[in-house]
């Protein structure tokens, strides 16, 4: 009896040690088929897309790994005469069938996870580039994270261009975006999934930044960063405006800035205004902001809605070529005013811009659904956005406090005078 | 001498039962009926859930820790054990195909895009087949160990979406129906039903008599991770882009960034993700052989498993071959079953007990 309850014990261990390295080994299989080797790897720091001959044009920007340290800066053991990434551009009826021709002329696979920027061109623009949104949503290599740009041009062009101080230009300009909304608040950058998420919104509009080459020609060779300073350079111009999927506009830099008030977009700004506005309307003065809340509230007004904005900012004096004393509180006061009126005729400017367009890129349209939901269904039910949108009237109060005003307690310019 | 499960880790056990799937199929399909007031129907579900558990924690009170198809025989009739045993392992064995095919469309569309679906299925069946083979105590300690894990997970998960919530992405509230809520409840009603598998792992807890405690916590654990779950997801995206992402949650994830030396944190969720639905593949397919065993008074069920799991990886590979269809039945079909063999059938067994069992009593007095 004993006997045999040790066999029968034996072979439920051997079946289940069986078991376990089964599992154990089947788990490495699993890899088999989609197995990937580093070195098969074409790394896409950047894309670009154009609408050509009712066709996809797709540039992507890979990697090179044999690229070696060179003027452009980082460091490594390759070519220095090798550029840092490589270009391919390809046509195609739809995206994957360009992705499938670049592999026809590439020695290795295209691998998109660690893209970071993406460059849409005026004319793809113009046709919709929903397509473009649903294939970064829908493949699992494809990050939804990737900045996106626009360009007057052939966004190709720009993928060809080199940066100096970094070498992967994909990051670089995801640098510059960062830096730009931290420091300027002129263009909020803006990743694939918010232009989605504003896409598909009530508002169903959306602003991408544009993007552009400073000088004409295409600084695309590696001894041409070899000079102090570049004849061309990738650098951000206007405010792309899209409704629905489609380009409607551009607004200006200054436009832009408004937007950002309007759509609490402002993380640090620099403002130049008069600061005895009596005496000369020319900018004298500088402040940072150092923080800026926008509040938006809906309001029906007999036959029409007006969007009370209200703008709360504190800001540091940076620079001032007034004799203006600012130990008084009324200089202070003064000042701020100025700043507020600046303030004021900056959105004023945005609001009749983005009138013009008619694309509501202010998000009015979801700040009435939320507050005003019953007639927000009416309005959807009826279709008539675009009606209400244009007779919308905007009141903004705008509520500066200069907090600090630096290092110096009075003006230069008032010592000068004594 | 064969270990039981405590009265913590039969709760861990409950979470893992519900949660990972949950996350993955809810999520849409709540969002698709109530948008911004996605999380009501969280929080409607999970009280139903409640009424759940307390009934299937009396039902194994009233069972004195007897396994439940051989009480039922005992109180009721034989026939009708096995009648309800032969429904039950049909139930089990779909749900957990249904749990792999989830599984196995998640692997197949995010991380293995060119491994043949038979072998993902059958990998996935041989790490669960030999978990069985361990029992549900080691299962149990195991799902501790992953559900700690989640403890790690979810602060980062909160602390790295900050940055990106808008609170008036909840507004406006109450914009919807009770139509819409009761629709978009019904599922998720379906899933907090699933708690009912502690019919078939009662027998093995320390304390049975602490059922309707075990599931009661349970289910306030799964309903409470759900509600943040779908409240980040709207905070973070917004209702209508929620409607039309696949998997709202590694979605919310992908855009973590905390400065340039941490991102793609999907990788590490689904790691956890990964952990977690063995588990839940692992407890639902000990209560099909479970269940099977009770059916047919099996003492040695071995050789059964094998052959359970062959089905449910036959069921998986040819019947839910589809994704859509999975996703119909999923959010249209499942709560009938859930309702049926979840609900109604423990009910129906309960007050038959309760209303039978008097007068059995009173028949006994008068002899």
């Amino acid at each position: 009896m004993s006997e045999k309850k040790r066999i029968r014990r034996k072979i439920h261990h051997k079946g289940r040690s069986f078991l376990l390295v089964l599992s154990l080994l089947s788990l490495l299989v699993g890899g088999c088929w989609d197995d990937r080797e580093l070195n098969e790897l074409g790394i896409v720091s950047g894309s670009a897309y154009d609408w050509e001959d009712d066709q996809w044009k797709a540039t992507y920007q890979v990697i090179n790994p044999s690229s070696g340290s060179s003027s452009m800066g980082g460091s490594g053991g390759g070519s220095t005469s090798s550029p840092p990434f490589l270009t391919y551009t390809v046509k195609g009826s739809t995206i994957i069938q360009a992705v499938e021709r670049t592999n026809l002329t590439s020695t290795r696979e295209l691998f998109f996870s660690h893209s970071r920027v993406t460059v849409i061109g005026e004319s793809l623009a113009k046709q919709g580039i929903s397509q473009l949104v649903d294939l970064f949503l829908r493949r699992p290599d494809a990050r939804e994270t990737v900045y996106v740009f626009i360009t007057e041009g052939e966004a190709g062009r720009i993928l060809d261009q080199l940066m100096q101080l970094t070498k992967n230009q994909g990051a670089g300009i995801q640098l510059m975006i960062e830096q730009e909304a931290k420091l300027t608040s002129y263009f909020p950058g803006i990743q694939m999934y918010e232009l989605a998420m504003q896409m598909t919104s009530d508002s169903g509009s959306t602003t991408v930044p544009e993007i552009k080459l400073t000088g004409n020609r295409v600084m695309d060779r590696t001894d041409d960063t070899a000079q102090t300073d570049l004849p061309s350079r990738i650098a951000f111009g206007r405010l792309g405006v899209l409704k629905e999927d489609r380009f409607v506009g551009w607004l200006s830099q200054r436009e832009a800035f408004g937007l950002s008030f309007m759509t609490d977009k402002i993380k640090a700004a620099n403002i130049s205004f008069p600061s005895i506005p009596e005496k000369s309307d020319r900018d004298d003065a500088s402040v940072t902001l150092l923080h800026s809340s926008t509040s938006v509230h809906p309001i029906w007004e007999n036959d029409h809605y007006v969007m009370d904005i209200d703008i709360k900012a504190g800001a540091i004096l940076t620079e001032i070529g007034s004799e203006l004393d600012l130990e008084k509180a009324s200089s202070m006061r003064q000042m701020e005013r100025s700043i507020e009126n600046n303030i004021l005729e900056i959105i004023d400017n945005s609001w009749h811009a983005v009138k013009k367009l008619n694309a509501d890129v202010t998000g009015f349209a979801v700040s009435i659904h939320r507050n005003h939901p019953k007639q927000w269904k009416r309005i959807k039910q009826e279709g008539s956005w675009d009606t209400v949108f244009q007779k919308v009237e905007i009141r903004p109060h705008v509520k500066v406090k200069i907090e600090r005003i630096g290092l110096s307690g009075r003006s230069y310019k008032s010592l000068e005078l004594k | 001498m064969k270990e039981k499960i405590s009265t913590y880790q039969a709760v861990l056990l409950i979470v893992s039962a519900i949660f990972p799937t949950a996350i993955v199929v809810l999520p849409v399909i709540i969002g698709k009926y109530l948008e911004q007031d996605s999380p009501l129907a969280v929080i409607f579900s999970g009280l139903v859930g409640l009424g759940i558990a307390w009934l299937i924690g009396s039902l194994i009170k009233a069972t004195g820790d007897a396994p439940f198809l051989e009480w039922v025989g005992n109180k009721i009739s034989p026939v009708f054990a096995v009648l309800i045993g032969i429904f039950l392992l049909q139930y089990y064995l779909d749900l957990t195909t249904n749990v792999l095919r989830v599984y196995v469309n998640f692997i197949k569309e995010n991380v293995l895009l060119n491994t043949p679906t038979v072998i993902t299925a059958v990998i996935i069946m041989l790490v669960t087949l030999y978990m069985i083979n361990r029992g549900i105590e080691a299962i149990s300690r195991i799902n501790s160990i992953v559900n700690l894990m989640l403890l790690m997970v979810f602060p980062l998960y909160i602390w790295g979406l900050t940055k990106h919530i808008n609170l008036h992405r909840l507004l406006p509230i109450f914009d919807h129906s009770a139509a819409s809520l009761t629709l978009a409840s019904l599922t998720p009603i379906g899933w907090m039903s699933e708690v009912s598998v502690l019919l078939f792992i009662a027998p093995y807890l320390k304390f049975p008599r602490k059922s309707t405690f075990i599931g009661v916590i349970g289910i306030c654990l799964v309903t409470l991770a759900m509600f943040v779950e779908i409240i980040m997801t709207l905070l973070v995206f917004g209702p209508q882009y929620m409607k039309n992402i696949a998997y709202p949650i590694f979605s919310t994830i992908s855009i973590i960034q905390v400065g340039r030396f941490i991102e793609n944190l999907d990788v590490l969720f689904i790691s956890y993700w990964t952990m977690s639905v063995y588990m839940k593949i692992a407890i639902f397919m000990f209560a099909t052989v479970q269940c099977f065993k009770q059916t047919f008074r099996i003492r040695n069920d071995k050789p059964y498993t094998v052959a359970l799991s062959i089905v449910v990886i036959t069921e998986c590979l040819y019947t839910w071959r589809e994704p859509e269809k999975l996703n119909i039945f999923n959010e249209e079909g499942r709560i009938i079953v859930f309702l049926l063999f979840n609900i109604l059938l423990p009910m129906g067994i309960l007050l038959w007990t309760r209303i039978k069992e008097p007068v059995i009593k009173r028949k006994e007095y008068k002899t």
